[in-house]
């Protein structure tokens, strides 16, 4: 760092300077000195993803596809030179420790739902993989599965419109409203019992307000549900947007977090309509978060 | 500068220049008194058997009287601003080397930079109407305050009407 | 063709049954409580390492706390300890004490000398660490390596650029109402390294940061002729901008730091111009016989929004970056002055006056969507934090014809018009202006 240095000098050399040749014409009152500011460049280095929680997850990480989306932020900031040093300290201690530590916390988690729920994220059966991301994000996208089987891509055709008309009134049929009435009608989901359960989430929900565009920002969720109400496995549906828009990233993972939240664990569903609700969508909209 | 300022505004409370509401400048000259207290021992608003030097800073601010107001919001030359101006005018006229400055002010009922403009606008009115009655217009220089000096303290009508104002103060020329 | 129309008829008799009635919900609103955050000290390995990591964590805690957005957690309530946290958070033990995201660090001196601080993000509820990062620095400058950590942060959690490591220039007032004396006075945004720039002999008024430069421009009454300068913080050096006869005031830098716009008084008459920095040439964008003044450019350079009392009081107006295209966007009720273009460009900030009451305000470049976010007797000069997020403004109490009362102070308010606090000031303040995010 010598930016000091050359501040100093140049402050003291402008004194000079004022000194024996007077102060520039246009000089209004009396300033203080000057005190050079350390503008000083701060080397930025990425900390190894923490290793210590890899190294259990080791056997199913390996999928995740993030290849590290490393905020555009670090990428610049980042001086390479620098980065060697940090790695070694972080990474070492961690790694061994963990794998001990680790499962006894996991009782605790579940402790709120004696059974299944143990493990939010991940998928019910694994409990130990648990600990999953090294990347940024990764929690993200790990928690995410591909439950969701699309429609039958209507893209491919485009000779007949005939067939195009089926299938659009297949699709249409699908989503009708009409579709739920097939479900015997003690069976479906009552309009009061869905506001409990919106009512329960909007508690957890904490938007960070302010945010530009909210109308933007509709994050939906797709969550499988233990039949005690908690949750099995939570999905962000978008899953290529949270990779490129840093804003909707925030977004989804604030809703994310609130069906996570223990406070909203487990939601307050009727059992005997389990099949009605075992698996569901959560539109989570910011829309009037924003201003009051 | 501000030593001046602040004994022409004493000066401007004996007689109470405010010859803008009448009411208004009955209540002047009390509270006024009250609110430049260092130096308003002074018997109240009867013109001194003893006045200023003619010519003098002190017998401008005294006998002439330096400063109009203005309405809220506004630059026009009131009707009851004309005869200080006409005044002011006739005694440039006589001593004609004195060169002044008008300052042109604002009260606090309006954001810093546009009162500075609006300042500047009544300080321009003001010079205006002096120019039209025959005052070169080299004489006068003006300025802008906009709400930065208060004449009178406080946050109500009364104080933010005597804030409103264009004072013409003497820069330089007179014998004194 | 035909058999794809079979498979299709059957599908749609057949997936009916199969396919399962899906459950929607649409959450729309949320809680607007700020974010529960366990911000822990940071590890040292020696007493030295453990109070820098003490006042940093401190600081970033501070930082987010008021932001609005977040929540620290007293560190009364955590379960586990610094230590064991540096080989892996026990993620049950603070969703016990309800945080939502954790931070940790840990600070260690270099054999340069040099101090390198680290932290740590994690995701409590998905176990995941969500961002970590280590900066190298001279310990003397500890302090802003933590607004840097405190602005990463910010940016992970909300996906918007924080505005922790920036500075405020503002005039500190002192002295009797009738003859206030004002400096020019610079502070960290936390109010930390306040020092003052000139010393009260001549009033200035109305400081700007540089977006791009170490530089103020401002308005002082230097022999009593107001005029623009501008201020280099690192040399100390002021520069009279501009070679006009009369009053120039309300001077701001556009967004690329190239130019400054500000107003010229003539004869009664304020007209806007804009100065290029570089050829010191000087342009008139308005030419109306009204009050032209307070001009802010777009963040995109091609508009600048201004005040004016055109149509008889005053108003804001847009136009574009060369003056053409004029056309007023204020029409509610009242007086409207001071905008600010933010810098993300949506929104204008103003300070409105209605009824007797003051107001600062935001609204769409093309006027609609107006919202009030303060009231008082006098609110006044709007400033956006450098992610546009958040403003900051000065309120000044009424005076009483003793002098008394007058209070003037600078407070921070959110975009949604929550979480108002003052930014403590040594003295009486005004006129604020945010700097950009450190270079």
């Amino acid at each position: 760092m010598r930016a000091p240095l050359t501040y100093s000098i140049l402050f003291h050399l402008s004194v000079f300077v004022l000194a024996v040749y007077g102060v520039p014409w246009p000089q209004p009152d009396i300033i203080t000195p000057s005190q050079v500011i350390e503008v000083e460049v701060v080397a930025v280095s990425e900390t190894p993803e923490p290793q210590p929680p890899i190294p259990e997850a080791k056997p199913p990480p390996p999928p995740p596809p993030p290849p590290r989306p490393q905020p555009p932020q670090v990428a610049a900031l980042q001086p390479p030179a620098p980065e060697p040093e940090p790695e070694p300290e972080p990474a070492p201690a961690p790694p061994k420790p963990e794998a001990k530590p680790e499962p006894k916390p996991e009782p605790p988690k579940q402790k709120p739902k004696p059974k299944k729920p143990a493990v939010k994220l991940p998928k019910p059966p694994r409990a130990k993989p648990k600990p999953p991301p090294k990347d940024d994000f990764a929690s993200v996208l790990r928690t995410v599965e591909k439950l969701k089987k699309k429609p039958p891509p209507p893209k491919k055709k485009k000779d007949k419109s005939l067939d195009e008309q089926l299938l659009a009134a297949v699709q249409r049929h699908q989503r009708s409203p009409e579709r739920a009435q097939r479900a015997p009608l003690g069976q479906r989901m009552t309009m009061s019992e869905l506001d409990t359960v919106r009512r329960q989430i909007e508690r957890c929900w904490v938007f960070p307000a302010g945010a530009k565009n909210p109308e933007d920002l509709i994050v939906e969720i797709k969550l499988e549900l233990n039949q005690d109400g908690t949750v099995r496995r939570a999905e962000i549906v978008d899953k290529f947007r949270i990779q490129l828009d840093p804003f909707y990233r925030a977004a989804a993972e604030s809703a994310l977090r609130a069906v996570l939240n223990p406070r909203c664990s487990p939601l307050k569903l009727p059992p005997e309509k389990y099949s009605e609700w075992k698996s569901m969508t959560l539109g989570f909209n910011p829309r009037d978060l924003v201003g009051r | 500068m501000r030593f001046k300022f602040l004994s022409l505004l004493a000066a401007l409370l004996l007689v109470s220049a405010c010859a803008t509401e009448p009411e208004e400048s009955a209540k002047s000259s009390g509270k006024g008194a009250s609110a430049s207290a260092p130096s308003s021992s002074a018997p109240a608003a009867a013109a001194p058997a003893v006045g200023p030097g003619a010519g003098t800073k002190e017998d401008f601010v005294v006998n002439v009287g330096d400063r109009v107001f203005f309405d809220f919001d506004k630059s026009d030359i009131k009707t009851d601003a004309v005869s200080t101006l006409n005044k002011q005018a006739t005694w440039l006229e006589r001593y004609s080397r004195v060169t002044i400055t008008i300052q042109g002010h604002c009260d606090e009922r309006g954001t810093r930079e546009y009162n500075l403009a609006l300042g500047n606008r009544r300080a321009a009115a003001v010079k205006d109407y002096l120019v039209s009655r025959g005052i070169a217009a080299n004489r006068i220089e003006i300025i802008s305050y906009g709400k930065e000096r208060p004449a009178v303290l406080g946050s109500n009508e009364w104080a933010w009407a005597q804030n409103r104002r264009g004072v013409t103060v003497i820069r330089g020329g007179t014998s004194s | 063709m035909i058999l794809f129309r079979a498979i299709v008829i059957a599908v749609l008799f057949i997936a009916p049954l199969a396919a399962h009635a899906e459950v929607r919900i649409d959450i729309t609103r949320g809680s607007i409580e700020p974010l529960p955050v366990a911000v822990t000290e940071f590890h040292g390995s020696n007493d030295q390492e453990r109070q820098t990591g003490r006042d940093v964590s401190g600081v970033i805690s501070a930082d987010l706390e008021r932001s609005g957005l977040f929540k620290p957690i007293d560190k009364g309530a955590f379960l586990q300890t610094i230590e064991s946290l540096q080989i892996q958070p026990q993620f049950g033990s603070w969703r016990k004490i309800n945080a939502q995201a954790l931070i940790n660090g840990n600070v260690r001196v270099q054999p340069d000398g040099r101090l390198k601080v680290e932290f740590r993000l994690w995701d409590v509820f998905a176990e995941a660490q969500m961002t970590g990062l280590a900066y190298f620095t001279r310990p003397e400058n500890w302090r802003r390596v933590a607004h840097i950590i405190a602005d990463a942060i910010y940016k992970r959690i909300t996906g918007e650029d924080g505005y922790f490591d920036t500075r405020v220039v503002y005039v500190a007032e002192s002295g009797p109402h009738k003859r206030r004396v004002k400096r020019l006075a610079i502070m960290d945004q936390d109010g930390a390294n306040l020092r003052y720039l000139t010393d009260g002999s001549a009033l200035v008024l109305t400081p700007r940061f540089s977006p791009t430069a170490q530089e103020i421009t401002y308005l002082s009454f230097f022999n009593n002729r107001p005029r623009v300068y501008i201020f280099n913080i690192e040399t100390g050096r002021q520069e009279l901008l501009g070679t006009f006869k009369g009053m120039t005031f309300a001077p701001r830098f556009t967004p690329d730091g190239n130019s400054v716009l500000m107003s010229h008084a003539k004869d009664g008459n304020s007209d806007i111009f804009i100065m290029d920095l570089r050829t010191r040439k000087a342009r008139q964008l308005t030419t109306h016989s009204a009050i032209d003044t307070s001009p802010s450019g777009s963040p995109d350079g091609k508009q600048v929004v201004f005040n004016s009392d055109r149509g008889g009081s005053p108003q804001l107006y847009v136009m574009a970056g060369d003056g053409s295209n004029i056309r007023r966007i204020s029409f509610g009720r009242g007086r409207y002055a001071t905008p600010v273009w933010s810098p993300r460009g949506d929104l204008i900030a103003f300070t409105k006056q209605t009824r007797g009451r003051f107001y600062i305000g935001v609204m769409r470049p093309d006027g609609s969507g107006e919202r009030l976010l303060t009231e008082s007797f006098l609110d006044e000069a709007p400033t956006w934090a450098p992610n546009g997020r958040t403003l900051m403004f000065f309120r000044q109490q009424p005076i009483d014809r003793k002098g008394r009362g007058g209070r003037t102070r600078l407070y921070s308010i959110d975009l949604t018009g929550y979480n108002m606090r003052e930014v403590v000031t040594p003295s009486d303040a005004s006129d604020p202006a945010w700097s950009s995010l450190m270079p």
